[in-house]
């Protein structure tokens, strides 16, 4: 067979199991890619250090800032709908599970 | 004279909630919390607090510990340049007077009793760390070079680059491909050591004047230095005077970003157990 014909057949010929482990790894990066916020956080310092050292305007600056706030906004959003912790947002001091006797 | 008597005689209830002379302390409504101080009364430090118009800033309280914080709307704050000053405003502001132990930026309890909670569940690694931290301030130090210069004095004072370099360019035509790469490894292991031989001489030159130092990661590709000190207030101008010193030293290749006094940010490592309210 060519590689044309192997191709084209993969998906059938192949074995269902591999490429559902393939799409949940693909799943899993691009989950791990929406939740990380760690880009935008070193952008926005450097984009500080810019401002600092007077290579970035003002003006310019308000506009890279919003962007990277909707950026932020945006993984907090995937945060949430996953289930993982989010910076900011109300807070309390954790409680011990209520135990059976209390 | 009852002391327990309200002055104006028992406005209705929604009136009295309205006020804020009467109703504000103890009010309902979510804090955000700039930092943790020692005192053990009331105290208010203007309306200086995140969000627009100014949030009036003062203490909420748990035996000798108080939280310093202003109302807020449940809301989560961006980490805008503005919001970001307005919490260190407050903070420099609390820090002329007291020792703190700042909060992170955006840290919002929903209510008051949540933050007494706070205070009470946490009194001892308060206490613990506002005696650490008495007195003490930090700096930074974010040391920036110019590429191109550094480079430039590796050339003209590492002999072996110079020979090489002269090597190449004398026979244009025949040098290598092998003799470029080799200039091109030795030059970027020259900027390596250089960038090193600097961090450690301005870490040298401080070590004397501050009680602790850490090493955060550099930001951009022209940092090569971007740390934070803790400083003994009485040490300040000694310090101060030390870093005047060392960019005098290199002004010529180095840029010096000095910032401060801030809160202790980079000391203070309490671990809060918190969880999300609603």
């Amino acid at each position: 067979m060519g590689m044309l014909s192997k191709l084209v057949f993969f998906p059938v010929t192949g074995p269902i199991a591999g490429i559902r482990w393939s799409l949940a790894q693909v799943q899993k990066v691009v989950e791990e890619e929406l939740v990380d916020d760690s880009s935008v956080k070193q952008e926005l310092m450097e984009l500080q250090m810019l401002v600092e050292l007077g290579e970035v305007d003002d003006d310019e600056y308000l506009v890279r800032e919003q962007r990277l706030m909707e950026r932020l906004r945006e993984v907090r959003y995937w945060r949430e709908q996953f289930g993982l912790a989010t910076a900011g947002g109300p807070v309390r001091v954790a409680r011990p599970e209520p135990d059976d006797s209390g | 004279m009852s002391e327990t008597t309200p002055v104006n005689d028992a406005p209705s209830r929604s009136d009295a909630e309205r006020d804020e002379g009467i109703a504000g302390r103890g009010s309902e409504g979510g804090k955000y919390v700039y930092c943790i101080i020692r005192l053990g009364k009331p105290r208010e430090f203007g309306d200086i607090g995140i969000g627009e118009g100014g949030n009036r800033v003062y203490t909420v309280h748990h035996s000798d510990l108080a939280a310093v914080v202003s109302d807020t709307p449940i809301v989560i704050y961006d980490p805008t340049r503005e919001n970001v000053l307005a919490h260190e405003f407050v903070n420099e502001t609390v820090m002329r007077e007291f020792t703190v132990i700042p909060m992170s930026f955006g840290t919002v309890f929903r209510s008051e009793d949540d933050v007494s909670e706070l205070l009470r569940s946490t009194y001892q690694a308060f206490n613990d760390v506002l005696d650490k931290m008495r007195d003490k301030i930090e700096f930074g130090l974010k040391v920036l070079w110019d590429r191109d210069k550094v480079i430039a004095n590796i050339e003209k004072s590492n002999d072996e680059i110079r020979r090489l370099k002269d090597e190449i360019s004398r026979n244009a035509q025949s040098s290598t491909y092998f003799a470029r790469m080799q200039l091109g490894r030795l030059v970027e292991a020259a900027i390596e050591d250089q960038g090193n031989a600097f961090v450690a001489d301005v870490h040298e030159s401080l070590k004397g004047v501050a009680v602790a130092s850490r090493s955060n990661k550099p930001i951009g590709d022209r940092m090569i230095m971007n740390a934070a000190f803790l400083v003994e207030r009485e040490r300040e101008k000694e310090f101060d005077e030390k870093v005047k010193e060392i960019s005098r030293k290199y002004e010529e290749l180095l840029t010096f970003k000095y910032t401060g006094p801030w809160p202790p940010y980079n000391f203070v490592n309490i671990k809060l157990k918190l969880e999300r309210a609603g």
